[in-house]
């Protein structure tokens, strides 16, 4: 089956991203395995609900840790540690997790081979079951864990297999902010982009930061102008700008206080706002995404 | 003085909330020479206070990272480069050093071991800082400074950037002057490195399901950190009161509560600076600089 | 020559071709001199960051390969790396047998990938 993997975007946060992918979810219901590659956020599952039936660590990197047993105080590691991560008191030497960029350089000079490298537990992946009939998988960072894109890859991978052995069409996948390279793992080999945007300055400077970094990517962009009425004049520039960038304008929903209410009852707002304009709107705009990735 | 700005969860209000503290802090300080707020932008993949915040440029300058580089005719292809390169970041060809600047995390490894000196460290461009001056709405005015360093596209980490940016702050302003440092979302490594030293973090968050669950997360961080912090709401009234019940139970200070307003929302977005239209938002400004005033430097 | 192909188990000629090569379980280096197939475990990638593909296009020049068979596409760093080493690249192969693999490529049933293709 042709891949018809769906990754929606913001660049920028507080713009309705989670929403709107969990409301494309619900629509989708059993068509779409869903992953939530937001990690260092994960969100989804407050909506999908899931039952959590499959949990995995997840490891990347390396930290280094120090056996005061056979360490004699040279303070070598120390000195040539770039990322002050080697501290002593009262001639104890330590390694501060945090600050350890894992490089293992102190590892190799260590005179006594006091010190060693120890893979980082970086974060957990779960595949599990939501309320919506399809299975979600989501992942969260551990803190201060490096978010390389390297997890995001692994729930994607989890999807794609999920939906090759239970012959799902879609995969719907909530992706991560920003414009580095964990939205870059996000967004590599999807069929379709849909970009969630807001008619605000930070909006639309997002906006065009993000559509410059899928160009190079070659594939298909849709936008959702999310709070639309909220500043009339900017909803018509992006409107331009999606136009002279051959980006598909998805839809337009309102800035309407029913988003926060659906959320807060834990729904989705295509349940909470049932015979709404919103959910007609995300209704065409699931068909029209359809349309697009074939 | 450091106080950071931060949230779990994207979207809060960390930017609004920095830009108008900054701004409203700058014309409330006295007339005293040394009084002034440094306002720092830390969001290095994506700033946008610059949005709010306009100045009269003072300094522009690229900021750099070491990357090695290898030197041909002092190789000896023996490959201890390769062996001890944590990161990928060498490969070995048959006749060839070849190095992957992007995947080098500056550990100065390889070119500190290299037994024939043959893998000088070089600078390598990584973003831009800009320094502005008399920044903010009111002419002339000489309190408030807006520092914004911008990552450059493809570039892994943007942990160094914000550690050089921090540098350069502290460099050149005093400790006591009020530093402002509107951080990156979420809780992973830029974040750290923008509070980890921050004397106060506020944390903004929404006061739902999506915003609470998201504080949690960024609360553990702080506390991790040993960093001192109060919580401000934002888009107060919407939602539900999942938050403040949360902080009652852990006592966790909640030092403002910006109301949802729609004219702030369609001000922000226009670009617009919200405190000095709006008296229930300047209201609550005035709280949280009180707070920010009563902890023991 | 020696020839590399990426795979997802350790079953001899039985292996079937890995979708990754970064991150590809294992490889198995062909050579036709000798007609041995030995396999290198791709074990350490697993947990990379970045740059899997930079270390697993290593363990093709260390095997002083002059092929790489691999069943999905080719990222730009291993590529990058392969291209520099002179070391000929097939790719979109499929997840078939290491045994079929060899045999289309003996009857020049793949084409060479002359950039990276992801």
């Amino acid at each position: 089956m042709k891949n018809k993997e769906i990754v929606v975007i913001s660049g920028k946060g507080g713009t309705g991203k989670t929403s709107v992918t969990a409301s494309l979810a619900f629509l989708a219901g059993n068509e779409a395995v869903i992953a939530d590659c937001d990690v260092d956020a994960a969100d989804m599952h407050l909506l999908l609900m899931p039952d959590l039936a499959h949990s995995e660590e997840f490891f990347s990197g390396q930290t280094a840790s120090i056996n005061n047993a056979l360490c004699t105080n040279c303070g070598l590691c120390q000195s040539i540690c770039r990322f002050k991560a080697i501290s002593n008191s009262n001639d104890n030497y330590v390694i501060n997790k945090i600050d350890c960029e894992g490089c293992g350089y102190c590892a190799r000079i260590c005179p006594s081979g006091a010190i060693k490298m120890e893979d980082s537990h970086t974060g957990s992946l779960h595949i599990s079951n939501s309320r919506m009939n399809n299975t979600l998988v989501h992942a969260e960072l551990q803190i201060a864990a490096e978010n390389s894109g390297k997890l995001v890859t692994k729930v994607r991978q989890e999807a794609k297999r999920i939906a090759k052995e239970t012959n799902t069409e879609y995969i719907i996948i909530d992706g991560s902010p920003g414009i580095g390279c964990p939205v870059v793992a996000s967004i590599t080999g999807t069929s379709f982009v849909v970009i969630v945007t807001e008619p605000t300055v930070s909006g639309y400077h997002d906006l065009s930061r993000i559509s410059e970094l899928v160009k190079k990517f070659n594939i298909k962009m849709g936008c959702v102008i999310n709070k639309s009425d909220l500043n009339t004049q900017l909803t018509y520039q992006i409107k331009e700008f999606l136009i002279s960038n051959n980006i598909e304008l998805l839809t337009v929903l309102p800035y309407d206080n029913v988003f926060t209410k659906a959320i807060t009852a834990g729904k989705t707002v295509v349940e909470y706002a049932t015979k709404s304009v919103i959910e007609s709107n995300l209704a065409k705009c699931w068909d029209k995404i359809k349309i697009g990735v074939q | 003085m450091k106080i950071a700005i931060a949230s779990g969860k994207g979207g809060t209000g960390k930017t609004t909330l920095s830009t108008n503290l900054a701004a409203y802090i700058s014309e409330t300080i006295s007339n005293d020479s040394n009084g002034q707020v440094v306002l720092v932008d830390l969001d290095v993949e994506e700033p946008n206070s610059g949005l709010f915040i306009k100045g009269n440029i003072l300094k522009d300058e690229y900021k750099y990272r070491a990357t090695p580089v290898w030197d041909s005719n002092k190789c000896t292809l023996c490959g201890e480069c390769k062996t001890v390169c944590n990161f990928n970041a060498i490969a070995q060809l048959p006749n060839t050093i070849l190095i992957f600047s992007e995947l080098c995390h500056s550990c100065f490894a390889c070119s500190e071991l290299c037994p024939e000196q043959a893998l000088p460290m070089v600078d390598k461009r990584m973003g831009v800082l800009k320094h502005y001056q008399q920044a903010g709405n009111l002419p002339n005015n000489d309190k408030l400074t807006f520092i914004e360093s911008r990552l450059d596209i493809g570039e892994i980490s943007a942990v160094p950037l914000i550690k050089q940016t921090i540098d350069y702050v502290e460099n050149n302003f005093s400790d006591e002057i009020i530093k402002i440092f509107d951080s990156p979302p979420g809780t992973s490594c830029p974040v750290i490195e923008t509070i980890k030293d921050a004397d106060f973090v506020i944390l903004v968050t929404e006061p739902t399901p999506f915003g609470l669950h998201d504080l949690k997360l960024a609360v553990e961080t702080v506390k991790e950190l040993g960093r001192e912090f109060a919580i401000v709401i934002n888009r107060y009234g919407i939602g539900d009161n999942g938050v403040e019940q949360y902080c009652l139970e852990n006592n966790i200070q909640i030092i403002g509560k910006i109301p949802n307003m729609r004219q702030a929302a369609s001000l922000y977005s226009q670009g617009e600076l919200l405190y000095d239209k709006i008296p229930a938002i300047k209201e609550q400004l005035v709280l949280i600089y009180q707070a920010i005033n009563r902890i023991n430097r | 020559m020696n020839i590399i192909f990426a795979v997802q188990n350790n079953d001899g000629w039985d292996s079937i071709i890995s979708l990754k090569y970064g991150r590809a379980k294992g490889f198995f280096c062909y050579s036709q001199e000798t007609d041995e197939l030995t396999y290198y475990s791709n074990e350490e990638n697993q947990n990379a960051g970045h740059g899997a593909g930079i270390n697993a296009a290593q363990i093709a020049i260390n095997q002083k390969a002059s092929v790489v068979i691999t069943g999905g596409s080719m990222g730009p760093k291993a590529f990058e790396v392969l291209n520099k080493a002179n070391i000929k690249m097939f790719t979109q192969a499929g997840e078939v047998s290491v045994l079929v693999a060899y045999s289309n490529f003996k009857d020049n049933k793949y084409n060479q990938v002359l950039a990276s293709d992801k």
